[in-house]
């Protein structure tokens, strides 16, 4: 299984050394609305889980998705 | 003009699939490398393919990235597809003449970004040309 950094790098093409909690489409040239629901897509697909819409909006940062992810019960 | 397939989002499970199957013949090549502009002499050239390792013109890669296309556009999800992202690898050469089965297969659906992750392959009998995989917008 990848580790959800290695989605945020493949997806949102974030260098791994770079990759903060606190990071929002603000901070990320490449974090857009396209980039963004390809990011979400795999990661359901990658850990199994299925997020629902308001979910998906209601993340704002990296931090975020993870909390969503840990809150499943997925080490992220 | 054919006539597009319509499957909804809702409508699609992981497992479920399409194929194609397609004789590249010469002709396509040629239009092929006419429409990209890729007239590299390895796939339009008989005499120079005859100096290569292929003995023989192959068809472009990107000619069964496109054939994948027709049939995510065309069968499977179908009028609703914006395809976002492909990825493939070619394995083998596909040479004029030969008949290649393309298949699709639904491996995710995500309703939360309406993104249907598909696994493509395409085949030569049993021998595997080229694997790859998409990732397509299935819109309302």
């Amino acid at each position: 299984m990848k580790r959800l950094n290695d989605l945020i790098v493949e997806f949102l093409h974030i260098p791994e050394e770079r990759i903060a909690d606190r990071l929002t489409p603000a901070d990320v040239p490449d974090w857009d609305s396209m980039n963004y629901l390809l990011f979400i897509a795999e990661v359901e697909k990658e850990y199994g889980v299925t997020l629902t819409m308001d979910e998906v909006l209601g993340t704002t940062s990296l931090g975020d998705v993870r909390a969503l992810l840990v809150s499943r019960n997925i080490d992220a | 003009m054919s006539t597009a397939l319509d499957h909804a989002l809702e409508t699609l499970t992981p497992g479920q699939s399409a194929s194609l199957t397609v004789v590249v013949s010469e002709d396509m090549v040629r239009e092929f490398a006419r429409v990209s502009g890729d007239e590299n002499p390895l796939h339009v050239d008989p005499e120079y393919a005859a100096t290569t390792q292929f003995r023989t013109p192959i068809a472009h890669g990107m000619l069964t990235g496109a054939l994948f296309s027709r049939i995510i556009g065309m069968q499977l999800p179908g009028k609703r597809s914006l395809l976002m992202k492909e990825t493939l690898e070619f394995l083998e050469p596909v040479f004029y003449g030969d008949e290649i089965e393309f298949a699709v297969s639904i491996e995710h659906v995500s309703q939360a970004t309406r993104i249907a992750t598909l696994v493509l392959t395409a085949k030569r009998g049993d021998t595997l040309l080229t694997r790859g995989s998409a990732s397509v917008l299935v819109r309302e």
